[in-house]
């Protein structure tokens, strides 16, 4: 006994409405419930697939929705394993010694207030980078929501905030010492706004490859 | 099944064991598997499935892989090189483990 292609469908949108809102996810899910469905029905159960359905939910919607949250514990430990790894690697150190010096040159070549001007919009402009990446890959490309990926705003969002605490403190500054600790603080900050462009891009990219290439 | 307590520790043992099995198999398939071979006694629920397989995933040991089947989309997992090694010593420290606890329970059988 197999499903029907709108019996599927049924299940992924009331997996959907029911606050499952990543695609890869629900994937998983339906598939899940769907097996256990046709295992009933195959077992004997005789009444419609709705009605098969509506007990199975009855049993098991709450265990469900706890999975679900399961799921994005999971997607936020390897949104973590992934960063730091690229974090580590010799290239982010290169990277990272690139910015800095950038920003050391743009100091020397500079007025004070015009090099404050730049850095501050540092974080904006690399917020920008990821939400560009964002809607480029999801609303031209057309993909689904993933969970690996959105859950990439959170860091996204923290490492936009960071900077604007450390400016509050020194923006009046002159002193040469914490012109330099800016420097190597903004540096690193844009170093790992460019890794999380970098990683967004990648998880994009295998998403595409893993559920576009499915016949 | 009475005391599914006893059986945490080792579900990421019996899954890496049944994909080192099988070519590759899918989540609802391996709770199916399980009930099957265990006559029942043990039911792994969903809740603490995924969340296994996605560790394992993340930790480079389980690899995916996604196929349409019957209408719908499906998630396939596969032992990596890494999983396969890792599989060999979970089964040893699981034998030792069994090994210990009998002697502990029943001495003259250890």
């Amino acid at each position: 006994m197999r499903l029907e292609k709108e019996d599927i469908q049924f299940i992924d949108t009331y997996l959907e409405n029911s606050d499952v809102v990543y695609a890869d996810i629900r994937m998983e899910m339906v598939d899940h419930v769907a097996s256990d469905i046709e295992n009933r029905m195959e077992a004997g159960d005789t009444r419609s697939f709705y009605e098969v359905f509506k007990t199975y939910m009855v049993e098991n919607k709450a265990q469900l929705l706890k999975d679900n949250k399961q799921f994005l514990k999971s997607a936020d430990k390897k949104i973590w394993k992934i960063f730091l790894k690229a974090f580590l690697s010799p290239l982010t150190l290169l990277l990272f010694l690139i910015c800095c010096i950038g920003f050391y040159v743009l100091y020397l070549n500079s007025d004070i207030e015009t090099f404050r001007l730049i850095i501050s919009y540092v974080p904006l402009i690399w917020l920008s980078g990821f939400l560009l990446t964002y809607v480029v890959y999801h609303k031209v490309n057309n993909l689904k929501r993933f969970s690996v990926v959105e859950r990439l705003a959170f860091p996204f969002l923290v490492f936009y905030q960071l900077p604007n605490l450390v400016f509050n403190f020194s923006h009046q500054t002159k002193d040469f010492k914490t012109i330099l600790w800016i420097i190597g603080f903004v540096s690193l900050i844009l170093t790992i706004k460019i890794l999380l462009v970098v990683i967004s891009i990648n998880l994009f990219k295998s998403y595409e490859k893993r559920f576009k290439n499915i016949a | 099944m009475s005391n599914s307590k006893l059986y945490k520790g080792s579900l990421t043992t019996i899954i890496l064991k049944l994909l080192n099995e099988h070519d590759k198999m899918y989540g609802y398939e391996i709770t199916q598997k399980v009930k099957e071979l265990t006559k029942g006694e043990l039911k792994i629920t969903e809740g603490a499935l995924y969340p296994a397989l996605h560790k394992l995933e993340a930790e480079g040991l389980l690899d995916v892989e996604v196929a349409k089947v019957d209408n719908r989309l499906r998630k396939y997992y596969k032992l990596t090189e890494t999983g396969t090694k890792e599989t060999v010593n979970k089964l040893e420290e699981l034998a030792d483990y069994i090994k210990t606890m009998q002697a502990l329970v029943n001495p003259k059988l250890a």
